[in-house]
């Protein structure tokens, strides 16, 4: 069951869970505390009661999730950047609708790289209002992450006719792809030492793998190797995110500060590694080196919570529980 | 520096201390410390209290906490043990970049 789910679990579970988490301590309004946690109920629900369960569950949180944005958009009037990770948020409770209501598995695939794609976009746009940007690249960054919306939308509604939709989303992904390496503020750093080095270099990786699965996906439509694209985009780009920023949000979650050590972008090379082999045993049909990615894939998250919590300082003895 | 002129509340002497001691937070995305870039709002000095408004430049993200608690620190190591310190995020102020200092406007292109 869980393996025949794992994208959803992945998406809506992990995912939905931890970004939900970030707004709802951000936001501080107690009712924004059941997003995360429904989207987390979605898991075991799936593996108990079934998928018709944990979509109400992962449904209603992607609802809940749009809610907090509309709320601070009322609140506090609507940006550039709120407004694509908005339509990224909207694109969780579709990509859920699509999954429950026709199953479509490419539309629902592309529903939850939207979500994802379009939050992490959002939140680079927002800091890169700190620089100051051609009014090409403010229209160009609203004109590709309008088509990606666009494309998930008649992708998840018209499953039928929605082979051009997969198109037009990868074209709308490339576009994206080149303006964060172009004009993201923080790629800037790459060549620097500590966390801020290393989160330039995850963020620069990230993007380039988005940018190969979407050129895959367009230069090759249904090969065996752009069967890859969502890996690529979930686990290269998606992952490259979260490997850069944690050492940024845990302090802010887990109120320390863990040390810096080279050692954070060893996951990032295992990552990047086991999906070239995941391309290349997609292309030639290879199934063990499918089996073999995989498990790479699995050590490259596991490997880097563990240099992570080792990173971490000991909890100061006022913060000890008694 | 950030544009002072255009904002009297800060230059006082007094307020150049606690904007000294706040521009050893920086801001953990950018690199930048949070009075170049035009983050702090308003700094109240009373007697036994001190009060200062941080502007959030994103109204999501958790890091807002982080960069209380650390101008809160740095703030606290400066003045006497018995002054209060509240440093609070002014919600309904909103962030533009002409709040950043003139040397980092031009440094980011503007």
């Amino acid at each position: 069951m869980a393996t025949a789910f794992h994208g959803a679990l992945m998406v809506w579970a992990c995912f939905g869970t931890l970004i939900a988490l970030e707004r709802a301590v951000a936001l501080k309004h107690p009712a924004t505390w059941c997003v995360p946690l429904l989207a987390g109920l979605g898991a075991p629900l799936l593996l108990a009661a079934g998928p018709a369960a944990a979509a109400w569950a992962w449904g209603l949180a992607g609802c809940g999730f749009v809610a907090m944005y509309l709320g601070v958009g009322s609140r506090h009037g609507v940006s550039p950047h709120l407004a694509v990770e908005a339509a990224g948020a909207c694109c969780w409770p579709l990509g859920v609708w699509a999954w429950a209501w026709h199953g479509d598995a490419g539309a629902v695939s592309q529903a939850g790289m939207a979500f994802l794609v379009l939050t992490i976009a959002g939140e680079r746009r927002e800091l890169a209002q700190f620089v100051r940007l051609p009014a090409a690249a403010r229209l160009g960054f609203l004109l590709a992450a309008g088509l990606a919306f666009a494309a998930t939308v008649w992708r998840c509604v018209l499953p039928a006719r929605g082979a051009p939709a997969g198109l037009l989303w990868w074209m709308g992904s490339a576009a994206l792809a080149l303006w964060l390496l172009r004009f993201d503020l923080v790629l800037r750093a790459w060549r620097d030492g500590g966390w801020r080095g290393h989160t330039a270099r995850c963020l620069g990786l990230g993007c380039l793998w988005l940018l190969a699965a979407s050129v895959l996906s367009l230069a090759a439509p249904g090969s065996p190797a752009a069967t890859a694209a969502p890996h690529l985009v979930l686990l290269g780009f998606v992952f490259s995110m979260v490997f850069g920023h944690a050492p940024i949000v845990l302090p802010a979650l887990a109120r320390r500060q863990p040390r810096h050590t080279p050692r954070a972008t060893w996951p990032l090379w295992i990552m990047g590694a086991s999906l070239v082999v995941r391309l290349a045993g997609q292309q030639l049909g290879e199934p063990r080196w499918l089996q073999a990615a995989g498990v790479a894939h699995a050590a490259a998250i596991l490997l880097f919570a563990v240099v992570m919590a080792a990173a971490m300082p000991p909890r100061p003895p006022s913060l000890r529980p008694r | 520096m950030p544009d002072l002129q255009a904002r009297p509340d800060l230059t006082s002497p007094d307020h150049q201390r606690y904007l000294a001691a706040l521009s050893q937070v920086a801001d953990p995305e950018i690199g930048e410390n949070i009075v170049e870039l035009g983050l702090v709002e308003r700094i109240e000095s009373l007697p036994g209290r001190l009060c200062v408004t941080l502007v959030p430049t994103s109204l999501m993200c958790p890091m807002a906490d982080v960069l209380v608690e650390q101008a809160g620190e740095a703030l606290r190591a400066m003045v006497p043990a018995t002054t209060e310190v509240e440093v609070d995020i002014g919600w309904d102020a909103q962030w533009t970049p002409q709040r950043m200092s003139p040397a980092l406007r031009e440094r980011l292109g503007w």
